[in-house]
C-alpha cells in the first residue's frame, strides 16, 4: 500500500499499460502457435546400412592408403582405432575383408602385433620410421619393408577388384538398388498400414536379371488394425523387385557384393 | 516370359493360401540369411507420402453373342457396358482406385478376356485390368465373369463368375467389384450389400418418416411404409430376410418387424411408454430395445419370436440403445448414470456394465463394429462428430469434422461407416459414408432426405 502510494498517476498507468502489454503479448505468443506448423521436411532418402557400416571401417584404411604394401598388422591403426584386428587375417584378404566386429578392438590392443607381419609391410604415409622403431615389436625386418616392397606396383585397387569392396562401395550399390526400387515401390492403403516393414531377400544373375523369385524373409509391425494388409504389402514388396528388375545399372566387377540383396519396404504416410 | 508365366502360375496358387497366412503369419520368415556366408546386400525403400490411387481399367465387359435379355440393360452388349459401369462406380467411390471406365476404352474381344494382352495397357500406364464377359443363357439368367489381371506384372490375379436371373444382374457387377476390392485391399468385400435408411420429406415440423431400401451403390431403391406412421432406426436382421424398425402409431410407439421376403410388417412390441432403439442379436435370435417408464430408461432383450422380455440395465438414468458385439457376447450401449451421456459395455446378460469413454463431451450411439475390433459412435463435444475407439476405450480416432454427424452404422466389412449428417440450417438430412481412415468421404445419393441409414450384411 505504502509502496503503490509512492508512484504517481503516469507511473501506475505506465505500470498497468506494461501488465496489459505483457499479457497481449503472451496471448498473442500463445495464441500463434498452434497455427504455425512448420512443414515437415523435404524427406532425403537414407540408407541405413548397419552391416555395411560395421565393414566399412575395417577395409577403408587398406583401400586407400597402402594398397601394396599392405597395413602393419597391429602397428599404430589409423586414427578411427578400432580395428586392429587384420591381424588373425593376413593382408589381401579375399572377398570379405574383415567383418571385424568392430567389439574385438580393445581387446588386442598391441601386443599380438609380432605375429611376424606379412613380407611387406609399411605403414601410410603419415608414418615415420622414427615412430615404428620405438614399438614394442618391431624389428629391423619389419623396418626393412616399412618403405615397401622395391617392385611394386602404384596404388590401387584395381588388382584383386572383387577383393576390393569397401563400405562405400556397398552403400552406394545399395542406395542405386533402393533408388529403383523405389520408383516401383507402393504400399497398401488401409489403417496402420505405415507401421508395416517387409524385407524381402532376392538374388541376381551377373546381367542383373532376377535368379529366382524374390522371398519375402521378414515382416515387422503387424497389428490388428492392419492385418488384412499383411500380405499386400508382401506382395506389393515383391513386385516392386520384379518391375525394379534387371538391375542393370550395378557395375559388374562388384557382382560379389550385388549378388544378393535384402531389401526393407516400408510406406511412411505424410501427415 | 517363360518365368513370368510360371510366376503367375504359383501366384495364383497362392491366392487363397495367402488367407490363410494371415492366421499363421510369416511362414517364410525364418528363411536363412543368404546361404552359405555370402554377404547380402541390404538396404531399405521407403515409401513417402500420400496414397497413389491404383489405377485400374475398366473396359466395356465382351459376350460371345449379342443377343437380347430380361435385365433392365438391354441387350448382352448393352448389360457388358452397364456392368462395367457399376463397377465403375463401386471402385471409383471408396478412395483406394482410380478406375478408367467402359466409355473411354475399346471393348475386349472375347478371346482377350482369358489372354489380356497386356502391352496397350502397359502403355496407357495403368496397373490394373479388370475385365470379364456376359452370356445370355437358353433360361433367361445371365452369366458374368470377372477376371482381374496385374498389368505391370503380366498376370492373372483373380477370377470368378456368377450365373445371376435377370433381375439380379446389378449383383454380378457388385461381386466383382468386391472381387477386385478385397484381392487389392486386403479387406473384406461389401459393396453386394443393402441399405436401410429413413426416408424424409416434408417441412422441419411435420416431417414425413418412410421407411426405405436400396443397394450399397443407391440403385433399386423402394419405399416400404407409406408414411402414414413415422419410421425410426431401420435394422436389418443379420439374414436380410426381415427389417425391425421403430414405428409410432397415433403417438404410441411400436416396434416392428417388417418381412422382406412376404411384403408385410409385424407388430412385435407395443407399449405406452417411450421406446427407442431396437437391435437384433447378431444370430437374429433376440431384439435389444429400450423403453422409457416414468422418465427411468433401459435397455431390454426380449426373443424376436416374441415373449417375455429381460430388463439388462437397472440405473436411475436413462440406459439406451443397445448394440451387440458380433460374437453376442457383449453389449455396448449408451447411458447418462455418470452425469451425462457416456459409452458402456455390459455381458450379453447385463453382468459386468463399464463405462468405457473417457473424452470429454458426450458419446452417444455406439455401434460395434462387425469386426469386433471397433466401436462406432457420435462424440458431442460442441458438433457431433463420428468417431471411433476399440473396445476397451482406447484409440479415439475422429472420421467426420461437420456439424451434425450421427448414427453410424458399419458396413459389412468393417472398414466404412455410414451416418447421416444434418446441415446447419436447413436442416436437410443426407446419408453420408466414410471410410476408417477417414480420408474418403461422400454422400449417397437418395431420392429425397435420407436418415438413420442401417448398412446390412453382405448378402447371401
Amino acid at each position: 500500500m505504502a509502496r503503490s502510494s509512492t508512484l504517481n498517476r503516469d507511473e501506475r498507468l505506465a505500470l498497468a499499460l506494461a501488465v496489459l502489454g505483457h499479457g497481449a503479448l503472451l496471448a498473442v505468443l500463445v495464441w500463434q502457435r498452434p497455427p504455425a506448423p512448420l512443414p515437415p521436411p523435404e524427406r532425403m532418402m537414407v540408407t541405413i546400412s548397419d552391416e555395411v557400416g560395421l565393414t566399412s571401417a575395417a577395409p577403408e584404411p587398406m583401400a586407400q592408403p597402402a594398397p601394396d604394401t599392405g597395413p602393419v598388422v597391429g602397428k599404430e591403426p589409423p586414427p578411427p582405432a578400432p580395428e586392429p584386428v587384420p591381424v588373425a587375417k593376413p593382408v589381401p584378404a579375399p572377398p570379405r575383408p574383415a567383418p571385424a566386429p568392430v567389439a574385438k578392438a580393445p581387446a588386442k590392443p598391441a601386443p599380438p602385433v609380432k605375429p611376424v607381419s606379412t613380407p611387406k609391410a609399411a605403414p601410410a604415409p603419415p608414418k615415420t620410421p622414427p615412430k615404428t622403431v620405438t614399438r614394442p615389436g618391431s624389428s629391423a625386418f619389419d623396418d626393412a619393408f616399412n618403405k615397401g616392397i622395391p617392385g611394386a606396383k602404384s596404388p590401387g585397387k584395381a588388382q584383386t577388384p572383387p577383393a576390393q569392396i569397401t563400405g562405400a562401395v556397398r552403400s552406394s550399390l545399395a542406395s542405386e538398388v533402393a533408388r529403383q526400387l523405389k520408383r516401383k515401390w507402393q504400399g497398401p492403403n488401409g489403417l496402420d498400414v505405415e507401421k508395416l516393414a517387409t524385407t524381402v531377400e532376392w538374388s541376381l544373375n551377373p546381367d542383373g536379371t532376377l535368379a529366382g523369385q524374390p522371398r519375402v524373409v521378414s515382416q515387422t509391425g503387424i497389428t490388428d488394425d492392419n492385418r488384412p494388409q499383411v500380405k499386400r504389402h508382401q506382395e506389393q514388396a515383391v513386385k516392386a523387385v520384379r518391375l525394379a528388375a534387371p538391375f542393370t545399372t550395378l557395375p559388374p566387377q562388384y557382382y560379389s557384393a550385388w549378388k544378393t540383396l535384402r531389401f526393407t519396404f516400408d510406406w511412411k504416410i505424410n501427415q | 516370359m517363360k518365368l513370368t508365366r510360371i510366376l503367375a502360375c504359383l501366384s495364383l496358387a497362392a491366392l487363397p493360401a495367402a488367407l490363410l497366412a494371415q492366421a499363421a503369419p510369416q511362414p517364410e520368415a525364418s528363411a536363412s540369411p543368404a546361404a552359405g556366408g555370402e554377404e547380402v546386400l541390404t538396404g531399405t525403400v521407403s515409401g513417402e507420402g500420400e496414397w497413389q490411387n491404383q489405377s485400374i481399367a475398366i473396359p466395356a465387359f465382351a459376350t460371345n453373342a449379342d443377343v437380347p435379355t430380361q435385365t433392365s440393360a438391354g441387350t448382352t452388349a448393352a448389360l457388358g457396358f452397364s456392368l462395367a459401369s457399376v463397377i465403375y462406380s463401386d471402385l471409383r467411390n471408396n478412395g483406394l482406385f482410380k478406375p478408367t471406365g467402359p466409355a473411354s476404352l475399346p471393348r475386349p474381344a472375347l478371346g482377350q478376356v482369358q489372354a489380356p494382352d497386356y502391352a496397350p495397357w502397359q502403355s496407357r500406364g495403368t496397373d490394373m485390368l479388370l475385365q470379364g464377359y456376359v452370356r445370355g443363357e437358353a433360361d433367361g439368367n445371365v452369366t458374368v465373369g470377372c477376371y482381374l489381371y496385374d498389368v505391370g506384372l503380366g498376370q492373372p490375379l483373380a477370377k470368378a463368375g456368377w450365373t445371376v436371373p435377370p433381375g439380379e444382374w446389378r449383383r454380378a457387377a457388385h461381386k466383382c467389384a468386391d472381387m477386385a476390392y478385397s484381392r487389392l485391399s486386403g479387406e473384406n468385400p461389401f459393396f453386394d450389400s443393402r441399405i436401410a435408411y429413413v426416408a424424409e420429406t416434408g417441412p422441419k415440423n411435420r416431417r414425413m418418416k418412410r421407411l426405405a431400401v436400396m443397394d450399397s451403390d443407391g440403385a433399386n431403391h423402394r419405399y416400404l411404409t407409406t408414411g402414414q406412421t413415422t419410421a425410426l432406426t431401420p435394422r436389418y436382421s443379420p439374414d436380410y430376410k426381415k427389417i425391425l424398425y421403430l414405428s409410432y402409431y397415433n403417438g404410441s410407439p411400436r416396434i416392428y418387424v417388417y418381412d422382406l421376403e412376404r411384403d408385410r410388417q409385424d407388430l412385435l412390441l407395443q407399449s405406452k411408454n417411450p421406446l427407442f432403439a431396437p437391435r437384433w442379436s447378431p444370430d437374429g435370435k433376440w431384439v435389444l430395445y429400450s423403453m422409457a417408464i416414468a422418465g427411468n430408461t433401459d435397455v431390454y432383450k426380449m426373443p424376436a419370436a416374441g415373449g417375455n422380455a429381460v430388463k439388462l440395465t437397472d440405473s436411475p438414468g436413462i440406459d439406451i440403445g443397445g448394440s451387440f458385439s458380433p460374437d453376442g457376447s457383449r453389449i455396448v450401449f449408451e447411458s447418462d448414470r455418470s452425469g451425462s451421456q457416456q459409452v458402456y459395455v455390459m455381458n450379453a446378460d447385463g453382468s459386468g456394465q463399464k463405462r468405457i469413454s473417457f473424452f470429454g463431451g458426450r458419446s452417444a450411439t455406439p455401434e460395434w463394429s462387425p469386426r469386433g475390433d471397433q466401436i462406432a459412435f457420435t462424440h458431442i463435444a460442441g458438433n457431433f462428430r463420428i468417431a471411433i475407439m476399440d473396445p476397451g476405450g482406447g484409440g479415439l480416432r475422429y472420421l467426420t469434422d461437420s456439424w451434425q454427424d450421427e448414427a453410424p452404422t458399419w458396413a459389412p466389412n468393417g472398414r466404412v461407416i455410414q451416418f447421416f449428417r444434418t446441415a446447419r440450417g436447413s436442416g436437410k438430412t443426407g446419408v453420408w459414408q466414410v471410410d476408417l481412415t477417414g480420408k474418403n468421404e461422400r454422400k449417397l445419393d437418395t431420392p429425397v432426405d435420407g436418415s438413420d441409414p442401417a448398412w446390412g450384411p453382405l448378402r447371401p
